[in-house]
């Protein structure tokens, strides 16, 4: 039988950083978004408020519109959700290629 | 034996791997679509300020513009999250009646059959978040 040495302490150390990598960028991502988003509504209330009180938009206008608030919150979340979907995929086929490349290095 | 044991753990984590793809690839025609849609629905609300029944060829071409989006993104595979955006855009749902945002604009013109600008801006501004959310989410979508 052929002598096969995988280097485990290797793979598992260039798993981890690629895991760091990205899931800290996805995080960093994730709550410069959110922050933003949070942002923007505080901006668009007090901008629907003014408008309602200044009597450029109805009541019922005004209810619409702060409904909306939150079906955008909803679409905000579900993007979250996808893009976090794509950082594990990013994490599962960097990981494949770091375990490809320990197979084939362990073939002598 | 052909393969040594820890090769195959290696092997068999890498299969395992392969089989645990979460989410569709970026697809060029998809964030063409939505970004399509999202400048026609915009141009379209602008012209709420006429009566709705004035513009109903206008209307019926973004939604119909719409719906190829939508179907067009319900047929890839591992896209229920796009799907899920599309339809909190498109879709009217009794227990959720914040949802449905294009549906809602469309019947509240119909109703009042003219609408102000300043209600129209407002709109088109969550309107255009809620396309920016679909067009970002594909855009972020890893490359085949």
């Amino acid at each position: 039988m052929p002598n096969i040495k995988v280097d485990w302490n290797q793979v598992s150390r260039e798993v981890a950083k690629l895991g760091e990598d990205i899931f800290q960028k996805r995080i960093k991502g994730a709550t410069d978004d959110a922050l933003d988003f949070l942002k923007k509504v505080e901006k668009d209330v007090i901008k629907l408020n003014l408008q309602l009180t200044a009597g450029q938009i109805t009541k019922e206008e005004f209810d619409d519109l702060m409904s909306d608030q939150k079906a955008l919150a909803k679409m905000e979340a579900l993007k979250q959700k996808g893009l976090t979907q794509v950082a594990i995929d990013q994490f599962v086929n960097g990981a494949i290629d770091i375990l490809v490349s320990a197979a084939i290095s362990a073939i002598p | 034996m052909l393969v040594s044991e820890p090769l195959r753990g290696l092997l068999l984590a890498v299969f395992l791997l392969a089989s645990c793809s979460n989410i569709a690839f970026y697809d060029q025609a998809a964030y063409a679509n939505a970004v399509d849609t999202k400048v026609q629905t915009l141009a379209l609300m602008n012209l709420a300020v006429n009566p709705y029944s004035s513009q109903s060829a206008e209307i019926a071409g973004v939604n119909l513009q719409m719906q190829k989006a939508y179907e067009y993104d319900r047929g890839r595979p591992m896209n229920q999250t796009t799907l899920q955006m599309w339809d909190v855009l498109l879709k009217t749902d009794p227990e959720h009646p914040d949802e449905g945002l294009w549906p809602r604009f469309l019947e509240r013109w119909r109703k009042s059959g003219t609408l102000s600008p300043v209600f129209i801006s407002d709109k088109k501004e969550h309107l255009a978040t809620a396309f920016d959310a679909i067009i970002a989410l594909e855009s972020g979508k890893n490359r085949s």
